[in-house]
């Protein structure tokens, strides 16, 4: 992660990593309104 | 292939005019995709404008059409061509010397186009094109002029798409009339990548141009005769100008996002909602300038009157036909000739569902999540779960701080237009779908952030947009509309009246009513059927839902057959479920159910049954 921009948040891996997880429960429960028979 | 050629020449045609046009309003850019989409989108406008002038004076042949394209096509025929060359030439360039990424993006927008373009290219069966998009649009071009339709309300709205679709419904069919509407959403990915190449940089402006096709809903409606892509350019361009005439101070830029606001709101009503918050927003932005008030005032009233101006033949029209410039709305303040004010009002808001704010303050909360990801109904040609990018990315932004000026303001403006189309119960995102456009640009900074300053960040939303690609690529292929399926009525290996017969609603009744009444016969679609487009004989609406007959207002038999003797009716059809004794109970309720069985007992006179629906005449 760059360090020039001190106002970023991407110094927080943790919250990158967070972030990542939310993308992905995100997609899953959109994709699984198109799941059949739900 | 024909629908095509002909497509291409009016938007050929449209943006010559449209480019004199904003070049007599000093509202060039410079940049060609950006005057381009501009030109394009005043030229439909002004389209929108002539075909709704020529319809109410009787002039709807296709002589008079033709006359108005080629008035606009010598209004600029240089441009004509260099438009039509510069389009080639651009493209070349760009493939030939853009990055791989870029031309990765752009191809891949130019596909899903490509992928949608087959649905359009089929018979119509979205049923709100069925009920008013296409089925008022045939009635008018048959008709060579705009009648006033008392029985179907939703034609009365302001309906600047359904000019475009009378436009082709009257040429050609009604694929030339779905054309429009794709091709309106192919002006909304240009738009965006010329709006996201001013502001932000030229990858962000080609993110958010990619983003916006692979929507979950742009697919499905982008190729029908619908009327959000239109509305979304008008309504994308007016917010452009808007902020474009904060910077420059060029009266024409005003002038130029009021015409786009005006020609938003000829798109439908909710566009309302959008228009309010622009208004809104130039007073912020002309009050944050220390201007004196009367001047503020000034701009204000130009802006709103343009705007209004270009919806007011509409207003004109219905305040004519029903007493009421906003019918089917406020029917209580204003009256109504043809609809109880109550009942009129309720049809209307019974398409939604009611999450409104007082009550339901759950759902105020789950707002994005229920218009972006959950849907609001299980139909998905109605109100499908739009897309998950925006609730999952979006939050991204906060590591890429601080965020550029013209994205906040994107922002901050979304939200004003939806918390605001929220507490006014429209609830799809359907309905305020410019929005997404909007955010559509704050996910391509994102994108363009990421790539310049964060890499491990970048990989992972390049991986989450490669998931959704994947799923909207496979949604197309193998979805309810899948392109196979398109391509196979196309080429003729699944016959159109199969292929309808399963997605168009009360289909094969309505073709075996068109063998078998004679042709003077004039029907009452019935119950459950309201989707008269493949009717060829002249109709009524007779649904429950809709007021012009009023059902729950009749008090024997004889009232039933006096009305529809006076609107001259000899014929129904309607679901035969209805046919049964008592069978109406449930809907009707007991007293309207005894009306109506005995009008069937005394006064009905079967013909045929067709896939549940019965055809028969009318014994006075």
């Amino acid at each position: 992660m760059e360090k020039k921009d001190g106002n970023s948040l991407v110094k927080s891996t943790f919250a990158v990593a967070l972030w990542a997880a939310w993308c992905i429960l995100v997609f899953i429960l959109y994709f699984l309104q198109f799941v059949p028979g739900r | 292939m024909a629908d095509i050629l002909i497509l291409i020449l009016i938007l050929l045609a449209a943006a010559g005019a449209g480019g004199a046009l904003t070049r007599a309003l000093k509202a060039e850019s410079g940049n060609f995709w950006e005057d381009f989409c501009v030109g394009a989108a005043l030229g439909l406008g002004i389209l929108i404008l002539a075909v709704f002038f020529l319809g109410v004076a009787g002039l709807l042949q296709r002589w008079f059409l033709v006359s108005v394209l080629i008035l606009m096509f010598l209004a600029a025929p240089r441009r004509f061509f260099v438009n039509a060359a510069a389009i080639a030439k651009k493209t070349y360039s760009f493939f030939a010397g853009a990055d791989l990424l870029s031309r990765v993006i752009a191809g891949l927008t130019a596909l899903l186009f490509l992928c949608y373009l087959p649905f359009a290219l089929t018979p119509p069966i979205h049923p709100d094109a069925l009920v008013y998009h296409l089925a008022a649009p045939k009635i008018y071009a048959a008709a060579g002029r705009i009648v006033f339709l008392p029985d179907n309300f939703r034609a009365s709205t302001p309906s600047g798409m359904h000019m475009l679709f009378t436009l082709g419904m009257a040429l050609r069919g009604p694929t030339l009339a779905q054309l429009f509407h794709l091709a309106s959403g192919a002006l909304c990915a240009i738009a965006l990548y010329a709006i996201g190449g001013r502001r932000l940089s030229r990858r962000a402006g080609l993110w958010a141009a990619f983003i916006f096709s692979s929507l979950y809903t742009v697919t499905i409606i982008a190729p029908q005769a619908l009327t959000e892509l239109g509305y979304t350019l008008f309504a994308l361009l007016a917010f452009h100008f808007l902020f474009i005439w904060d910077e420059s101070r060029k009266p024409g830029h005003l002038v130029a996002g009021a015409i786009f606001a005006g020609f938003a709101l000829t798109t439908r009503y909710q566009a309302v909602v959008w228009v309010v918050c622009l208004a809104g927003t130039l007073l912020i932005l002309e009050s944050g300038r220390r201007e004196k008030p009367a001047k503020i005032a000034a701009r204000l009233a130009i802006f709103a009157s343009i705007a209004l101006a270009l919806l007011s033949p509409w207003l004109i029209r219905n305040a004519i036909n029903t007493g009421n410039p906003v019918f089917p709305f406020l029917n209580h303040f204003f009256g109504n000739r043809y609809f109880d004010a109550e009942y009129g009002v309720m049809a209307i808001a019974s398409n939604l569902r009611p999450v409104s704010l007082i009550g339901n303050l759950r759902h105020f909360f789950l707002f994005p999540w229920l218009a972006t990801v959950r849907g609001f109904t299980e139909d998905t040609g109605f109100a499908p779960p739009a897309s998950p990018v925006f609730l999952a990315l979006l939050p991204g932004l906060l590591f890429f701080r601080p965020i550029p000026r013209f994205v906040r303001r994107a922002l901050f403006f979304s939200l004003a237009v939806g918390v605001l189309s929220w507490s006014l119960w429209l609830v799809v995102l359907r309905f305020w779908l410019p929005v997404a456009a909007l955010l559509c640009l704050a996910l391509g900074h994102l994108f363009s952030a990421a790539s310049r300053r964060s890499k491990p960040v970048y990989i992972m939303l390049l991986l989450f947009i490669a998931a959704h690609t994947l799923f909207i690529f496979a949604s197309v292929f193998l979805g309810k509309n899948s392109l196979p399926t398109q391509i196979a009525v196309l080429s003729g290996r699944i016959s159109k009246d199969e292929y309808l017969a399963t997605r168009a609603h009360g289909y094969r009744v309505f073709r075996e009513a068109d063998k078998i009444l004679p042709p003077d016969a004039k029907v009452l679609i019935g119950f459950y059927l309201n989707q008269g487009y493949y009717l060829d004989r002249p109709y009524l609406y007779g649904s429950l839902e809709q007021g012009y007959l009023e059902w729950w207002k009749l008090r024997d038999t004889g009232e039933l057959t006096g009305w529809l003797k006076d609107k001259g009716v000899t014929h129904i059809i309607f679901t035969s479920y209805f046919s049964k004794p008592g069978a109406c109970a449930g809907p009707f309720g007991e007293k309207l159910c005894a009306i109506w069985d005995e009008f069937i007992r005394n006064h009905f006179r079967p013909m045929a049954e067709v896939d549940g629906s019965t055809i028969g005449e009318i014994v006075y």
